[in-house]
């Protein structure tokens, strides 16, 4: 028995069959096209994890600067005291006194590998356990003038200084 | 053919679908960290902006022999949203540090509510110096206490008292024989009947003089070009000082000023005394505190400056306080 290819009958009279060549290139852009729409698809997926996971940190960071500020503004020395009596800082840990303008009210910023955290009047703690910033007291001309933060946002690294909510003459 | 070329379309189509989901995920993101960016500055602008820009443009600018800090302040364009309120602190008279007796000597005694600042003297010894003018409410009447006093200001070495020098010195310093020893001088020149100058500090406290930093001057205490009527009526016709005629002077003081900011000379002309007379470290020709009131929307931040005046005429400001 011979074996025949099977005539295609087909409307249109102009279309034939696609040649080898033709299946295993349009084989490959088929696959090769599913293979980048998955890729690209996956990829904006992962780009979109990053950014939310960046944005959470930058939650993170944003409320630990709110605090921060909050906390140095509330620092308020009388024009007349010493400016070296507003704040001292030993190890990880910042003491500072007049807080919201009181002599004998004062406040904790201490500082570890796992955050930091604000204790005022030993009576209220705050915690910003994921916080990623530096902390340290800010100079000017040899005078403590406010707390300086470094952190890092959207890959730069920023130093700003947030000064007392008064300063001293 | 034709088949392939349509299959190669449909996949061009669909890299170009996946290009474009791709990027609008990306630049979601992108645009989501940038708003929220934006919120943080917007937090930092305003008011506390307008006055960075302000001290930038008084340092720069402001010529105090030409125009009052008040009406130069008034004058900088800022926001229509923004209203502000500026208040020369250089017009009136510190309760912190004034001595009483001149206090005593002038109709300001009537502003005591016992008739008499005698008890001002202990009080503040005993609790001041004060932060808050209102911390002076249960001694002093409350329209006399926001219009003709201040608690802003440095430590005039001229006028004011001894104990609180004394006092002031002794906490800023930690040293209270260091606060003793400025009060033996201060009590000497007054003896003397001396006009201390910067240079007479510098050589009587020497290296000590750092200690102080800004906070003790010898600049005057009040701006004749600022002060109201009532303050120099007080001052002038007090019988504190050997002034001829104080009631005409007084008048061709309120005159001139009219005309311009007085200078120094000026000032000496009208009031007729030698340049070394103590007079000169109650009155004087430059403002040394302003305190700026910017209200936006509901919020009122306000920022207290003192002003240093410089070598070659220009000031130089230094933010006392900032805050609501």
């Amino acid at each position: 028995m011979n074996w025949t290819r099977p005539k295609i009958v087909l409307s249109n009279p102009f279309f034939r069959a696609f040649t080898f060549i033709e299946t295993i290139v349009g084989i490959a852009v088929v696959s090769l096209t599913m293979g980048l729409l998955g890729f690209l698809i996956f990829s904006g997926q992962d780009a979109m994890q990053n950014a939310d996971n960046h944005l959470g940190k930058l939650g993170v960071n944003r409320q630990a600067y709110d605090a921060l500020r909050s906390l140095s503004a509330r620092i308020q020395p009388p024009y007349w005291a010493d400016p070296d009596s507003v704040a001292s800082e030993t190890g990880g840990e910042i003491r500072f006194a007049y807080l919201d303008g009181q002599p004998d009210q004062k406040a904790v910023f201490r500082q570890s590998d796992r955050g930091f955290e604000i204790a005022i009047n030993q009576e209220a703690t705050i915690k910003f356990p994921a916080a990623q910033c530096t902390v340290s007291l800010a100079k000017h001309n040899e005078t403590v003038i406010g707390l300086s933060v470094n952190f890092t946002w959207l890959g730069q690294s920023y130093d700003l200084v947030l000064p007392w909510g008064s300063q001293t003459l | 053919m034709k088949a392939f070329v349509s299959l190669l379309c449909v996949a061009t189509l669909l890299l170009f679908c996946a290009f474009l989901s791709s990027f609008t995920f990306k630049w979601g993101a992108y645009f989501e960290q940038s708003q929220r960016r934006q919120v943080i500055i917007d937090r930092d602008t305003s008011a506390r902006t307008v006055f960075a820009e302000m001290l930038t443009t008084i340092q720069k600018d402001f010529d105090p022999a030409k125009s009052l800090i008040g009406d130069f302040i008034q004058g900088l364009p800022i926001s229509d949203q923004i209203a502000r309120e500026v208040i020369d602190h250089s017009g009136r008279i510190n309760l912190n540090w004034m001595n009483r007796f001149i206090l005593e000597k002038s109709e300001l005694k009537a502003t005591f509510k016992d008739g008499t600042p005698e008890s001002l003297q202990e009080f503040r010894f005993k609790s001041g110096p004060f932060a808050q003018i209102t911390s002076f409410k249960d001694l002093i009447n409350e329209n006399a206490l926001t219009d003709l006093y201040t608690v802003w200001g440095p430590i005039n070495i001229n006028t004011a008292d001894e104990f609180m020098i004394e006092k002031v010195i002794g906490l800023r310093t930690g040293d209270e024989a260091f606060g003793s020893h400025v009060r033996d001088l201060v009590r000497n020149w007054r003896i003397q009947q001396r006009l201390v100058t910067g240079q007479d500090l510098d050589i009587n406290l020497g290296a000590d003089a750092k200690k102080l930093g800004d906070l003790v001057t010898a600049g005057a205490e009040l701006n004749v070009n600022a002060a109201s009527e009532t303050i120099l009526r007080a001052l002038f016709m007090s019988g504190a000082w050997p002034i001829q005629n104080p009631a005409g002077r007084l008048a061709v003081l309120l005159d001139r000023r009219k005309q311009g900011i007085l200078s120094k000379e000026d000032l000496q002309n009208i009031v007729g005394l030698p340049n070394t007379h103590l007079i000169y470290g109650y009155l004087g020709t430059r403002s040394s505190v302003v305190e700026i009131r910017l209200k936006q929307a509901e919020a009122v931040t306000r920022c207290v400056l003192m002003l240093k005046t410089l070598e070659n005429g220009k000031v130089d400001p230094h933010i006392l306080a900032l805050g609501s």
